[in-house]
């Protein structure tokens, strides 16, 4: 699947924060279609992601210094910034929207609909999702891509906050089970 | 807590997921200090979902590139001109 690596991680974390732009490149070829899925699944839009993507690649480059290999992997970083960043710009546009309705209408934005739709072009994704039902699926996509609470996903969902933690640890843990067979 | 209560509250599966509330993820940092054992296990659980996350990779736009490259190359020649 993954081209053979050129550098080792240690390479490509020192590449990074001496702004070498040949590790630059390398990383965006390797890891922007990782970071694209992030950015799409969280804003759900083609060109809101792409201009996400932007402002993740832009800020890897800006805070490399930032990274601390102590913390965890140099992937782990680079995909807390893509959802963190998705996810702002998608309030920073939920935001403005509201602003715009209430201008408008002066009523509330509702949440928008939870979309569990996928882009499915992966054979080991398609066996994995189809086996992981809508529920535990909508559960580790409302935590990981939107970001939200166990209160809010409480709320979301109308179910009481320790059914939040029990489906989750299971959703994780079929998860789990099915990356082992893929 | 011991090490299997951790491992079987669900503790971890929300820590990865960014779902702990602030006083868990505490609780879970300081448990890491004192089992090992508990830190592999989070890390175990990362990759995994790390891997859910990259099975649903999707190749961008092949314009995007160059526009990046070309904001962090005039970014470069600003800096190396102060």
């Amino acid at each position: 699947m993954r081209p053979s690596l050129t550098y080792t991680e240690a390479e490509l974390v020192q590449g990074l924060k001496a702004r070498d732009e040949k590790v630059f490149s390398y990383l965006y070829d390797h890891y922007s279609p990782a970071l694209y899925g992030v950015a799409l699944k969280v804003v759900n839009d083609e060109n809101i992601a792409v201009d996400a993507l932007q402002e993740i690649f832009l800020k890897i480059w800006r805070s490399a210094e930032r990274y601390d290999p102590d913390k965890g992997r140099l992937f782990t970083w680079m995909l807390n910034i893509a959802r963190n960043t998705a996810i702002d710009t998608l309030r920073s546009r939920a935001h403005k929207l509201d602003q715009k309705m209430q201008e408008l209408s002066n009523g509330t934005l509702q949440w928008e609909k939870l979309s569990v739709q996928q882009s499915v072009d992966h054979l080991g994704l398609s066996k994995v999702l189809d086996q992981l039902n809508k529920e535990q699926r909508v559960i580790i996509d409302l935590a990981y891509y939107r970001g939200c609470t166990q209160d809010e996903i409480a709320k979301l969902l109308d179910i009481p906050l320790g059914t939040v933690k029990t489906r989750m640890r299971n959703a994780i843990i079929q998860l789990r089970n099915l990356l082992k067979q893929v | 807590m011991s090490l299997e209560r951790f491992i079987s509250s669900g503790i971890i599966e929300l820590y990865v997921t960014g779902m702990a509330s602030e006083a868990e993820a505490k609780e879970l940092e300081a448990a890491m200090v004192a089992y090992p054992e508990l830190e592999k296990e989070i890390e175990s659980c990362r990759r995994d979902l790390e891997q859910y996350v990259s099975l649903q990779a999707i190749t961008p736009p092949p314009a995007i590139k160059d526009h990046l490259l070309r904001m962090v190359a005039d970014e470069t020649a600003k800096c190396e001109k102060r």
